[in-house]
């Protein structure tokens, strides 16, 4: 365990090494640095900052009283709506932008700071809910017999109870969706629509696709984790990403009220209506199909599972790591550290050493593991955390070896995360466009590399036919997970 | 373990194996698809070759250009087809292209033009194309365009593509140091900015637009498979920014003959057929056989830049884009 633990903190030790290497010692094409302080770059750096705003505010604005009235009254099946919410959080980006472009791009330009703002929407709103909804929940009970006896009517308990906490939930809630959308790519690349829609990563992804110019990359590349990392020293401590299913509901009143029946209604069908219409558009025409499928989609596989693998194992050393100041601010900077940084340090590394595309796969899998590991460590830490506390002295005092304890005290406590933490990584690793097209040659494919090439040639139908697929493959791999998570719990049961 | 290493080696393997005869050409998406040359080119010249095309579609000619740059003497292109005469010098200046060894005494093209490494196999004057039956005020200058017209225009990134790399130069051609005072005025009417031509000219078919960026060619394709003569090309008395597209071999190239052998093909009389047919460009072999429709399109006057000008400047030209229609 303490080997895993040092293991992998020697292995982010060398990324972030490799990666400041790569910045460092990019092959340095490009104008002189001042060059690069121009309106263009202040044009990405405002549109960034509003971009975010903008998709951050209104997520909190539509989710607040959504989440208010869905913690009325606890209702049976209130687990299905939170996993729903997740999913639309976890679900690849792309299955999100052709649903929008689907449903939505007869009656707007979604080709625009709309429709990039409609897509964000789709999913943080539902992350935003979910986050404000759970805090309202935590209200304990006490407090609402507490303001009952003192006589509060409906708007004192609002004003006295839960304003407090709606105000105290809404600030970090506003400034992760903030972050995210900082850092989207995917969303801004596809439906930017023409250079003023352009933020930092797209920027950075611009200046190496488009330019070949490292110096600019590297520049937007700095600038934005510059950014991220002050807003997160805005947020204060780490936030907490919380992505298990939750079944267990405490007070279940099996009823919903009226007003919750009406919201839940409106609610699933604005959030299913553009997937309706993804399906639609797919089942328009008989499937199309492409020569590269199948390329596509074992790359895709092998990449996923492969860095799903490296990443359990790399949350798991994490996991057993001690809090010490290293580590610390090693978690810390894994979550600050936006991915298409470390892709872009690790990529101009390799570039300057010449074997680019040689490494394509390593380091698509290594940088998708790293890019799940800020969800996973947390679940899997938890776990960890409470077992050591109750066993380790124990443990150690009757002499257990490592080995022994892994076996009997940690195995059983986290074999219940695993398959779902595998899922987890699988499907924001099969979903992945940025880092692949980031790092890939031409001839690279994967399946959202391949539904990005069909919008890009306005195929609309097969790409909504090949994300169809997706959504069905990043489905499956959940459903896999839930049963094979019962399945052990059964067994645990026995 | 085992099992799910397999087929990611066996997927190695055979990408390995299948290099070993196969001819790569990367383009633009355009050629490629299913009514592009793409198709007709690869079956006429597998059945001469004993070989195996492998078209590789990037978003537009600019990109060729990037690539090339970003992959170096790593490229697994035999042949890059779609960059045009304004990117010549660039292209050369990478150091990745081997002589082709032919001479064109026997082309027509727009203006004299000679090179040892490059093969211009089509060429066609940029044009905004509108539908008659909707728009009616059509400018008759770039000028009109800029200032004065009312009409809704998408066009394609110069970034990336090589239309939108010549509106870039025909608003320079026109415009000169006033340049960035029209990309503003344009970005009023833009709807949007695509990273291709084929992107562009569907939303356009779709309506989302008065006027597109396309070729003095394109009517021609309305004419003879949709039997309308309401998509016309709009005639600027400035003159019309002229393409010269070309195709080059590469020196990493593993095949070299089967390379040349193919840039040799581009230019025979059945190759030209295709291109003038499913590319709609311009042939360069004098006498290709065009379609019909090619005798009713407008033949404007021509204006071209010297590829050694647009080397020194296009980056900042790029810029200066960038920055004003942003």
């Amino acid at each position: 365990m303490t080997l895993l633990a040092r293991l992998t903190t020697g292995f982010l030790c060398l990324t972030l090494m490799l990666c400041g290497a790569g910045l460092y010692l990019h092959p340095g094409i490009g104008s002189p640095w001042l060059q690069y302080f121009d309106s263009w770059l202040v044009s990405i750096v405002q549109f960034s900052i509003w971009q975010a705003f903008l998709s951050a505010f209104f997520s909190v604005l539509i989710a607040t009283p959504i989440a208010w009235f869905l913690s009325r009254q606890a209702f049976r099946f209130q687990w299905v709506l939170k996993s729903l919410f997740n999913l639309f959080f976890i679900m690849p980006t792309l299955i999100i932008i052709l649903a929008v472009v689907a449903a939505y791009s007869d009656w707007i330009n979604v080709f625009s700071l709309k429709g990039i703002l409609i897509a964000h929407l789709y999913i943080n709103g539902p992350f935003a809910i979910r986050l404000i909804w759970q805090s309202l929940e935590n209200i304990s009970q006490e407090k609402y017999q507490l303001g009952r006896s003192i006589g509060f009517n409906q708007k004192q308990q609002f004003y006295w109870i839960e304003l407090p906490v709606l105000l105290q939930a809404i600030k970090p809630v506003f400034l992760l969706i903030f972050i995210f959308c900082f850092s989207s790519f995917t969303i801004v690349l596809t439906l930017g629509g023409g250079p003023a829609n352009t933020n930092l990563e797209v920027a950075v992804y611009q200046a190496l696709k488009l330019d070949f110019d490292p110096k600019a990359a590297v520049l937007y590349a700095l600038i934005h984790f510059l950014s991220t990392a002050s807003i997160i020293l805005l947020l204060g401590k780490r936030a907490s990403f919380k992505m298990e299913y939750e079944r267990l509901v405490k007070h279940i009143k099996p009823s919903s009220n009226h007003m919750q029946r009406l919201i839940i209604g409106v609610l699933l069908l604005v959030l299913l209506y553009p997937v309706t219409s993804l399906v639609a558009q797919a089942f328009s025409e008989p499937w199309i199909g492409s020569s590269r499928l199948l390329a596509a989609l074992t790359t895709s596989f092998v990449i996923a599972l492969f860095s799903a693998m490296l990443s359990i194992l790399l949350s798991l050393g994490r996991a057993f790591s001690q809090q010490r100041r290293l580590n610390l601010l090693l978690d810390y900077g894994l979550n600050i550290l936006p991915v298409m940084v470390i892709t872009t340090g690790l990529f101009l590394l390799v570039l300057k050493l010449g074997i680019a595309f040689k490494v394509t796969h390593l380091l698509i899998i290594w940088v998708n593991a790293l890019m799940t590991m800020p969800l996973l460590v947390p679940m899997l830490r938890n776990r960890v955390n409470v077992y050591q506390q109750r066993y380790a002295v124990i443990a150690t005092a009757i002499g257990m070896p490592l080995a022994t304890q892994f076996k009997y005290i940690y195995w059983p406590a986290i074999r219940g995360q695993i398959p779902w933490s595998v899922a987890l990584a699988m499907v924001l690793s099969v979903g992945d466009l940025g880092v692949s097209a980031m790092v890939g040659s031409v001839n690279f494919v994967t399946l959202p590399i391949l539904i990005y090439q069909a919008m890009g040639s306005y195929q609309m139908i097969l790409a909504s036919q090949l994300t169809l697929l997706l959504l069905v493959i990043c489905a499956l791999i959940l459903l896999a997970a839930e049963w094979l998570g019962e399945r052990k719990a059964h067994v645990k049961g026995r | 373990m085992k099992l799910l290493f397999k087929p990611f080696l066996l997927s190695l393997l055979l990408a390995s194996f299948s290099q070993a005869q196969t001819l790569t050409v990367y383009t633009y998406q355009s050629f490629t698809s299913e009514w592009g040359p793409g198709p007709q080119i690869e079956t006429l010249f597998e059945a001469q070759c004993d070989c195996d095309v492998e078209f590789i579609g990037l978003e537009d000619g600019v990109s060729l250009l990037n690539r090339l740059r970003l992959e170096g003497q790593q490229t697994s292109a035999d042949i890059v087809l779609g960059l045009d005469d304004a990117l010549i010098e660039e292209t050369k200046a990478l150091n990745l292209l081997q002589a082709h060894g032919m001479t064109f005494e026997n082309l027509d093209l727009p203006y004299a033009f000679n090179d040892d490494q490059f093969v211009p196999y089509d060429y066609g004057h940029f044009a905004f194309i509108y539908d008659d039956q909707k728009v009616t005020d059509v400018p008759s200058s770039l000028k009109e365009l800029v200032e004065d017209s009312e009409l809704s225009i998408i066009y394609q990134d110069p970034r990336t593509s090589t239309p939108g790399q010549g509106l870039m130069l025909w608003v320079k051609a026109v415009y000169g140091d006033e340049s960035a005072q029209a990309w503003q005025q344009l970005k009023e009417k833009t709807v949007t900015v695509t990273p291709g031509w084929s992107e562009a000219y569907s939303l356009f078919l779709e309506g989302k637009s008065d006027l597109v960026l396309s070729y003095v060619t394109s009517p021609a394709y309305h004419m003879t498979w949709d039997e309308t003569e309401q998509y016309k090309a709009a005639e600027f008395s400035e003159g019309h920014y002229v393409q010269i597209e070309m195709a080059a071999a590469l020196k990493t190239s593993k095949e070299p003959e089967l390379a040349k052998s193919f840039l040799q093909f581009l230019i025979s009389t059945e190759a030209q057929a295709v291109l003038a047919s499913t590319n709609w460009m311009q042939p360069v072999l004098k006498d290709a056989e065009t379609p019909a429709a090619f005798d009713k399109l407008i033949t404007p006057k021509t204006i071209y830049t010297p590829s050694s000008t647009v080397y020194k400047n296009r980056k900042q030209w790029l810029r200066e884009w960038r920055s004003s229609a942003s």
